[in-house]
């Protein structure tokens, strides 16, 4: 029970989408889809950015017949030429926070670049594990509104939120 | 700002224009602020407001008098402060009188008990509160009003003249204030010295080495009546620089046709724009992370910026080029680097930025105007003490009646068209719209965003394809049901290329500032019936502009490969 995931406060929440170019520019690789894992919903009196939880028990990862979502330690991992696009993971996701697109895969042949036919990839928050300083999300916020919360963080919330209520018990 | 007692955001969206006063909003609402906010639509920082009001499209003034009265009816005034700092106060009040909560209720829609609580909110914070405004108060016909009854409820509940309070009027663009600074305005040199005081004339012809006399002592004209006056035979040449027109002005496709009157047209850039694409010269220009200068921020701030990287190809700084014109022109205008213009053509030009040396402002340092010795540390608060600039040393009161804006809606055209910002996009989009991974988070044709009984009636689905037409236009863009935007009316963003909304607003300008009408006109929505028809064709629309731009830029590229 250790998994570690992005959380962003609404009432900071500035909505001005700096972690969505992060996110975008992060996966800005060859072999990679350049989309924004984060979606910064701005809807009613709601904003924050809506991203996955990297559930213990996840079931996009349950759900995956190949193997392209799984449960890599505290996190769930995605290795993307795996996926087949079948989008029992999107349908499994209560966040709505992972999603099948095209993936435009091109090979070399000297100069030429041949083959950039489309491919059906499954994206979603990889948590920033390959990188050093973690989440660039967290790093781009421009109003601090976004953290990587852990066990520790999550129980100690807990107690904060028994013992203010003890206290409204006890006036 | 974040030490304020009580910001009141007056036509303001922070969260798309500014995310970095966004920013400060949410830490003085941490810190124990007030948030008053008052838009048509329910913005972002409304979320956070203790006091959210829902005020009409275009009732600006009446709200505002509305807002003035019930201060002076609740008793909340300071009546020292207007005595001994303010003028006219008598006659504003003949004005404000008849506006009472009630009274202005049918035009506002605002309930006047919610009137008065605003009213007290904002009077009473401690230790001051501050009325922040945007292009909500600019862009519509009563805007020099609407800015100089914000000013007058300031004067009047004496929130002004003290640290961390004031007006807080936010520019458009980055660095607006700065070039207002430097005198790019039709009746100002630099510092805001008047064209047309002689003696003023004098100084900047002796600084210029030129007879006085070439020097017009009348006030120019405004880049908002370019348009008109090539109708009317007034201007025959145009050079534009820094902005695509085309793309920002009101009823672009008209101004598309007066440009065509044009006998030479220049547009300085550093992208092939929709307006580069008519002009008769281009001249290739740098980017920001190629030049360094002054910025002035809308708080009075300069700040020094450096180049990261050195021009690339042909192109030259915005001040080379200017120079090299000139002298073509036969002036020798020379200058070696920027700090010498900032210290011969400002500092010593304007006596209020004498003591804002490039020394002072190395690194992240700065200096905020008035800062006239080479000690002064600056100054953060205008009018300290109500010590204001006018020439009695007094602030003047000024009260105007409300009227309607320019294009009422009908039965023709039922809904009011407000153009707005969105984050991640700037401007006309020249910029970020060259940027891949910008374009990647949202794209052609944008969107206009509906409130949900009015896509309901015309039954239209979110990320529906539809038609939005005026008396001026018609583009297709993508519907975005959105319970924020208020009924009867709908938001755009001027940034999209196919569905550009200056194809359907009105080129109204008011008789002070000539500053268009952008956040009001009449229009319509309609579903597109062909839906598949309807995303090949915006797709075909912005496929063939992106081609017709890259051809017209190519055959540069072509021309130049052949000189060489």
């Amino acid at each position: 029970m250790g998994s570690k995931f992005v959380i962003a406060d609404p009432r900071k929440c500035v909505g001005c989408r700096a972690c969505m170019a992060a996110c975008l520019v992060k996966h800005y690789v060859p072999g990679d889809v350049p989309i924004a894992r984060l979606n910064v919903v701005r809807a009613g009196d709601r904003t924050a950015p809506i991203v996955c939880h990297h559930c213990e028990n996840a079931p996009c990862a349950a759900s995956c017949p190949t193997g392209a979502l799984y449960i890599d330690g505290d996190r769930v991992g995605v290795r993307i030429q795996r996926c087949i696009g079948c989008r029992s993971c999107v349908v499994a996701c209560p966040y709505g926070a992972v999603n099948v697109v095209e993936r435009y895969d091109s090979a070399a042949v000297g100069d030429l670049t041949v083959g950039a036919s489309p491919k059906a990839a499954v994206i979603k928050c990889d948590r920033c594990y390959d990188r050093e300083l973690g989440p660039c999300c967290v790093e781009a916020c421009t109003s601090l509104a976004i953290r990587l919360v852990d066990q520790d963080e999550i129980e100690a919330s807990q107690k904060k939120r028994r013992s203010e209520d003890a206290a409204s018990l006890a006036q | 700002m974040e030490d304020a007692g009580c910001l009141f955001l007056f036509g303001y969206n922070p969260n798309t224009s500014h995310p970095l006063v966004a920013r400060r909003v949410v830490k003085a609402k941490e810190k124990g602020a007030k948030i008053i906010v008052a838009d048509p639509r329910f913005i972002e920082t409304a979320r956070i407001a203790d006091l959210y009001m829902p005020l009409r499209n275009g009732t600006n003034v009446a709200f505002l008098n509305s807002f003035a009265n019930t201060i002076v009816n609740e008793g909340l005034i300071d009546e020292d402060f207007i005595n001994e700092h303010t003028l006219g106060f008598d006659e504003w009040w003949q004005t404000i009188e008849k506006y009472t909560p009630e009274s202005t209720q049918s035009i506002t829609g605002i309930d006047p008990g919610m009137m008065r609580e605003a009213a007290h909110m904002y009077a009473t914070a401690e230790p001051s509160s501050i009325i922040c405004w945007g292009m909500g108060v600019c862009q519509h016909r009563q805007n020099v009003e609407a800015v100089h009854t914000c000013a007058a409820i300031a004067c009047v509940t004496h929130q002004i003249g003290k640290p961390n309070s004031g007006v807080a009027p936010v520019r458009g663009q980055n660095n607006v204030q700065g070039a207002c600074d430097m005198g790019a305005l039709p009746n100002f040199f630099p510092g805001y010295q008047k064209v047309t005081d002689p003696d003023v004339r004098q100084k900047f012809a002796d600084n210029w080495n030129v007879p006085v006399e070439q020097l017009s002592g009348e006030v120019g004209f405004k880049v908002s009546d370019v348009g008109h006056l090539i109708d009317e035979g007034k201007v025959h040449a145009f050079y534009n620089f820094g902005e695509d027109p085309l793309q920002t002005e009101p009823d672009a496709k008209h101004l598309e046709e007066q440009f065509s009157k044009l006998d030479l047209f220049v547009c300085q850039d550093i992208f092939m724009t929709q307006s580069c694409e008519k002009a008769d010269v281009i001249l290739p220009a740098t980017s920001w992370g190629e030049h360094e200068g002054v910025f002035t921020a809308c708080d009075r701030t300069f700040q020094r910026f450096t180049a990261a990287v050195p021009p690339k190809g042909e192109c030259k700084h915005d001040w080379q080029i200017i120079c090299e014109l000139a002298q073509r022109m036969g002036y020798d205008m020379h200058y070696e680097n920027t700090q010498e213009i900032w210290d011969k053509e400002c500092r010593e030009m304007w006596s209020g930025a004498y003591g804002a040396t490039y020394e002072k402002m190395e690194g992240v340092g700065h200096a905020q105007w008035p800062c006239p010795t080479l000690d002064h540390p600056g100054t953060p608060d205008l009018f300290l003490n109500g010590a204001f600039t006018t020439p009695e040393g007094k602030a003047h009161l000024i009260a105007h009646d409300y009227e309607d804006p320019s294009e009422m809606p009908d039965d023709e055209y039922p809904l009011v068209l407000c153009t707005v910002r969105e984050v991640g996009h700037y401007s006309c989009r020249s910029m970020t719209g060259n940027c891949d991974q910008l374009s990647n988070l949202a794209e052609e044709p944008g969107f206009v965003h509906i409130n949900p009984d009015d896509a309901l009636k015309r039954g239209i689905n979110n990320d529906d394809l539809v038609w939005v037409y005026s008396r001026r236009g018609k583009i297709i863009t993508r519907a975005f049901v959105d319970d924020r935007a208020n009924e009867g009316a709908v938001y755009m963003t001027y940034q999209w290329w196919v569905g550009k909304c200056n194809d359907l607003t009105i080129h109204r300008v008011d008789s002070r500032s000539h500053t268009p009408e952008d956040k009001f006109c009449a229009v319509d929505v309609e579903l597109v019936d062909d839906q598949t028809w309807a995303e090949q064709h915006a797709e075909e629309l912005y496929m063939r502009l992106k081609q017709r731009l890259a051809d017209e830029a190519g055959a540069q590229y072509e021309y130049e490969m052949d000189l060489a």
